[in-house]
Order: structure tokens, then C-alpha cells, then sequence
């Protein structure tokens, strides 16, 4: 115990002498609890905003549909869509149905022709998930005539814009063309200059893609929304024992949300590279300031060693001035950061403008992950105590009558 | 027999050059008994002071301490014969300076394991006249006071055998008189053996029996 003790009062006693080390430890890791953090904070918004807006819990579709759906769409539709909706919707945990029927279409404008595709929906759940993207005029809603909305590309090349009236021809179930004169009452724009949304999109009511490709009371897919954001394996079980009684399949958002998992993969992929960095700095850092230390206390080591302190003894000195410049300076970084946190996010958060991920600018705040965080200082202390083991392994090299010697 | 030196060789190598410092010396020291031991810088008294210590392995030749031989040991047990045999006081005092008075006397029975026997540090503190010293850190003693503390530190582990190399060295001459009475009278009262090395001829007339060395060689 006494060795530990000589070793935390050896910090405790010098702190000027240890600042810039417990500094450039609190640094490194704040900054990883704010790149964490704010990271953290953007992937848990872009996760909802991918649930919420565009996957939903689950996507249920007839059975066959992920085997045949793209070669026979017409084999692989939901019919009697009503009865298994309200079927759907009284399911525990089930917050609302936002049936699609996707189709293919060519559209003819004034001045133009134009292929599109996109889906016919139920106006009320496709409003509910459509927060956030860049919308000029309304969306398809209401009875009457057939409406659409197109992507602002799509309108460029058939030279339309709000208010036009085109004609769109698809396929019908059964090997007709269909052909349907549908208003243009809005347009959306997406992040990407040239995604696919805005030159190909085309969404309509979904009576109006029932109409278009001959069906009644059919859709291809059934995006499901849970109260809980993350639906949980009772979910999964409900929904599966549905889809068993049924005919249908399903999948879960999960298993839908490539792009998301990817980005995901790439920043963790990021985080890690920089914690390794820093880490390795770390290393370098603490072994140079402890051996400074050494270099300077070497007779006094020398000395412990004459008094017959043993090399494990001498080891738990190195140890316990490492631990307690990690532990001292992991603490003071993650307080400074969690100070610069609460202050970030009580302003708002860091902006972001609207890129080719986001349609919309907006701001994350700093919410790292409390058990990351506790990670990241634990690997600091791992790395301390490897740095001191192995300075503690230089100063044993030296041989005692040699250590008594130096001045 | 307190220490036995047989034959014992010292090379060191520096570089190229090799450089005898102790030369086949061979040496028995008798319990309780008080030695100085003189010669010029360069002779080999550190050297010599450090193989008795077993701080130093000698080249060849072979160190009992007080009828164990130390060859072969490894550096564990080493360390505990040291601990429990050999007390040490060094020139420039050497003491842990983030440790206050009583515990640096504390030290040697602390690294043993478990809690130390106060009343063996406060007694050795005693013995040297600091008592009222206790909570004081060494940067806030005189020479010569902590000096004493690194006698009462070698004390209290009660080893038997204390090895000084130059004790008054970075004193004045008052109190180096004072460390060398205190010592004298330490070998009396408890049967310690001392072996002292020192350049002053003076202080090395209180000892009991003389060694000189020279060149790596003992001259008695």
C-alpha cells in the first residue's frame, strides 16, 4: 500500500509538474466524448428520420413478394387490403398502416415524356411521415379528380409544373396499358442534386395507382409504424404470428436500412481511428512525462530499491502514477466536456446545412453514450498502465548501484 | 560473521575500456562490530560499500551476509535479505521526499506487507532526537537532521548490519562530529554493525577497526 501511496502523492505533490500531461489526457478524452457525442446524436436523429419517414417498423408485404415481387408484381399483391389493415391495426404496440401500391409509368406533358415511378398511398399516413423534405404546392389528398406529386426534375422534363394536367400509362394486372390524366398538385425536391427522387418520383392517392393498374382493395407493401420507435422482439412476435395467419412476410426496418447501417459503419469505423490515434498519443505522452519523472527521482528509486522495495513493488509505484493521471484526467476531460455539452445544447447545437444526407439543415446536439464514454476512459487507464509498465521496465534495467549514483 | 568477502573482483566496462574496482578483496567483518573504511574518490569504497550491501553483484568471488551466501540468489530474495539484514545511510540522505519524518522510517517495515510496527519507527526516531519532527517533510529538515532521519530509517528494520557511505560528507563539521557520536553510540547500545566509509581521518579514528582501500585493494 505504502508504494501506491509514495506513487499518488507523487502527483498529487508536483501537480505543475503533471498538469500538461493530466491536460493532453483531459483533452483527448473530451474530444472524443464530443466527436462520439455529437455523432451519437446524428445517427440516432438520421435513425428516426429513416424509421419515421421512410421504413417504418416493419414492411409487410404477400408472401413471395422478396422472391417473385419485382418479376410478377401482380402475383405478389396484398388483397383484401381493408380487412387485413384493421386485422393490422389492432395490433398491441401498432400506431398507424401506410399501405403503397408502386407501379412504373410513362408521363406525357405538354412538352415532353417521361418515365416515373413511384407509389400510390393513403394521403393521411403519408403526410404523418413525411416531416422534413423540401415540398412546393401540397400532397395528393382528398377525393376527386386523380392528383400526383413529382419530383422538381421530373417536372422539368415534361416541362409541367403545379396545376399541369398529364397523362401517365402503365401496365395493368392482366397484360393492358392503362393511361390516367392526373393533375400535378405538388412538387418535392431531396437533398441530391441528382438523386433519383427528384427526376423519377411520382406519388399519387392510392385509389388513384388502384385505378391505374386495375386493382381494387390491393397494395404491394404495408409500412407499419409502432409507438415504440424500436420495436422489441414481443413486437416481432405479434407481427410474425400475424403474417403467418395471413400469407403475408415482412421485414424489419434493420434489414431495410442499408444505407443507414453503412453510414454508421463508416463513422464508427472514423471514431475508432481516432481513438487509436489518441490512444497512441496517450501512450507516448504519459511514458515521456513519467520517465522525465523517473529520470528526475532515479536515486530515489535506487534508494526504495537498497531498502529492499522489490520489482513488483517499484512496478505498483509507475502503476499507480499512470492509473492516477488517467483517472484524475479522464475525469476533468469528461467534466469539461460534459460542461461543454450542457452549454452546446442548451444553444441549440452544432449546424449542420442541408447536404445529400439531409434535405433540411439542422442541429445535433452532443448526447454521447454513457457506457462509450466509460469505455473510452477505461482504454486510457489501460493505456496508462501499459505506458508506466513499461517505463517501470526501463527504471528496473537500471541496476540499483547505478540508480544510487545518479545525481 | 556479520559479512565475508572472498576473493571479490569488480569489473566494469566502460566502453572499450575495462576497469578493475574492486580487486580480489577479501574481508570478514565480525558482528557488532564498527569499521571505516577510507581512500581517496576513485579507490572503490561505493563499490565495495554496494557489493556488502548486495546492491551490486560482484564479477566473481563470494558475499555472506551473516552466513548466507548471496550467489545464485535471484532478485526477490535479494531484496529481503537487504530489507531484513542490511540497513543503509547515503551522502546525500535519500529520503522519499513525498514522505513525511515517520513515515520514511516507516518504509522498511512498510514494504514487508501488512501495517508496520509503529513503535519500531518511533522509537528509532527517538533514538535520534526527533520526536518532535514526526509530521515534518524533509524539505523541511536541516542537513543534519535528515541525516538523522535516514539513521533512524535504517534502525527501524532493526537489520543488524548498517552500511554508511560517507554519512557526514554534506554536513558541517559540528554536525558531522554529531552523526559520527550518534552512530558510535548507536553500535554501543544496540550491537548494530557499522561499516563506514568516510575521507575524514578524524572521524574515521572513532571507529573501531580501519580499512583503507586503495586501487581496488584493501589495505588494513
Amino acid at each position: 500500500m505504502i508504494t501506491l501511496e509514495i506513487g499518488i502523492r507523487n502527483i498529487a505533490r508536483n501537480p505543475r509538474k503533471h498538469l500538461p500531461t493530466l491536460v493532453s489526457i483531459a483533452v483527448a478524452i473530451a474530444a472524443l466524448f464530443i466527436y462520439s457525442g455529437s455523432n451519437e446524436h446524428i445517427f440516432s436523429s438520421f435513425r428516426e428520420m429513416v424509421i419515421r419517414e421512410q421504413l417504418g417498423g416493419y414492411r409487410i408485404h404477400a408472401r413471395g413478394f422478396a422472391e417473385n415481387g419485382k418479376r410478377e408484381p401482380f402475383d405478389c399483391m396484398i388483397r383484401g387490403l381493408d380487412g387485413l389493415s384493421k386485422g393490422l391495426a389492432s395490433i398491441q404496440g401498432v400506431d398507424f398502416l401506410a399501405p403503397r401500391l408502386h407501379f412504373t409509368a410513362i408521363a406525357t406533358g405538354d412538352a415532353g415524356n417521361a418515365i416515373l415511378r413511384g407509389f400510390g398511398g393513403d394521403p393521411d399516413s403519408e403526410a404523418r411521415m413525411a416531416r422534413g423534405s423540401t415540398l412546393r404546392g401540397r400532397r395528393p389528398e382528398g377525393k376527386g379528380n386523380p392528383q400526383a406529386l413529382l419530383g422538381e426534375e421530373a417536372l422539368s422534363a415534361l416541362s409541367a409544373d403545379i396545376g399541369s394536367t398529364l397523362t401517365i400509362l402503365s401496365a395493368m394486372e392482366g397484360g393492358g396499358i392503362s393511361g390516367l390524366d392526373i393533375e400535378v398538385v405538388g412538387a418535392k425536391k431531396g437533398g441530391g442534386e441528382s438523386d433519383l427522387e427528384n427526376r423519377m418520383l411520382i406519388m399519387t392517392r392510392l385509389e388513384d395507382a388502384q385505378l391505374l393498374l386495375g386493382l381494387e382493395d390491393a397494395c404491394d407493401t404495408i409500412i407499419v409504424h409502432t409507438k415504440e420507435l424500436l420495436p422489441g422482439k414481443d413486437m416481432d412476435g405479434r407481427i410474425a404470428a400475424f403474417c403467418a395467419e395471413s400469407a403475408l412476410e415482412y421485414e424489419k426496418w434493420d434489414e431495410l436500412a442499408v444505407f443507414y447501417e453503412r453510414s454508421r459503419e463508416v463513422f464508427a469505423m472514423n471514431q475508432n481511428v481516432l481513438t487509436a490515434i489518441l490512444l497512441l498519443v496517450a501512450f507516448f505522452i504519459l511514458g515521456n512525462a513519467m520517465y522525465m519523472n523517473f529520470m528526475t527521482r532515479m536515486r530515489e528509486i535506487g534508494t526504495m530499491r537498497a531498502m529492499g522495495t522489490s520489482k513488483p513493488q517499484v512496478r505498483a509505484i509507475f502503476l499507480s502514477e499512470g492509473l492516477a493521471l488517467s483517472i484524475v484526467g479522464g475525469a476533468a476531460g469528461i467534466a469539461a466536456a460534459s460542461a461543454f455539452a450542457l452549454a452546446v445544447n442548451s444553444l441549440g447545437g452544432f449546424y449542420h446545412p442541408s447536404s445529400v444526407f439531409n434535405d433540411e439543415a439542422f442541429y445535433s446536439l452532443i448526447m454521447p453514450s454513457w457506457g462509450l464514454v466509460a469505455a473510452y476512459w477505461g482504454l486510457f487507464i489501460a493505456v496508462s498502465a501499459a505506458s508506466s509498465l513499461a517505463v517501470s521496465r526501463r527504471a528496473l534495467g537500471i541496476s540499483v548501484s547505478d540508480s544510487l549514483r545518479a545525481e | 560473521m556479520a559479512i565475508r568477502l572472498r576473493d571479490i573482483e569488480k569489473t566494469y566496462r566502460l566502453g572499450k575500456v575495462e576497469v578493475r574496482a574492486l580487486k580480489g578483496v577479501c574481508l570478514e567483518i565480525a558482528e557488532g562490530d564498527f569499521v571505516s573504511l577510507t581512500g581517496p574518490s576513485g579507490a572503490g569504497k561505493t563499490t565495495l560499500l554496494h557489493v556488502m550491501g548486495c546492491i551490486e553483484e560482484p564479477s566473481s568471488g563470494e558475499v555472506e551476509i551473516r552466513g548466507k551466501s548471496t550467489r545464485g540468489m535471484r532478485d526477490a530474495e535479494l531484496s529481503r535479505l537487504r530489507n531484513g539484514s542490511i540497513g543503509f545511510i547515503f551522502q546525500s540522505f535519500n529520503l522519499i521526499s513525498v514522505l513525511n519524518v515517520l513515515e520514511n522510517v516507516e518504509y522498511p517495515l512498510a514494504i514487508r506487507g501488512g501495517a508496520p510496527d509503529r513503535s519500531k519507527a518511533l522509537s528509532a526516531i527517538e533514538s535520534v532526537g526527533l520526536s518532535g519532527f514526526m509530521r515534518h517533510r524533509p524539505d523541511e529538515l536541516s542537513g543534519g537532521q535528515r541525516q538523522r532521519v535516514a539513521i533512524a530509517r535504517a534502525l527501524a528494520a532493526d537489520p543488524g548490519i548498517i552500511i554508511a557511505d560517507e554519512p557526514t560528507a554534506n554536513l558541517d563539521s559540528k554536525t558531522g562530529a554529531m552523526i559520527m557520536d550518534l552512530l558510535v553510540d548507536l553500535n554501543r547500545r544496540n550491537g548494530t554493525t557499522f561499516i563506514v566509509s568516510t575521507h575524514d581521518e578524524e572521524l574515521s579514528s572513532r571507529a573501531r577497526r580501519h580499512v583503507r582501500i586503495l586501487d581496488g585493494e584493501l589495505r588494513e
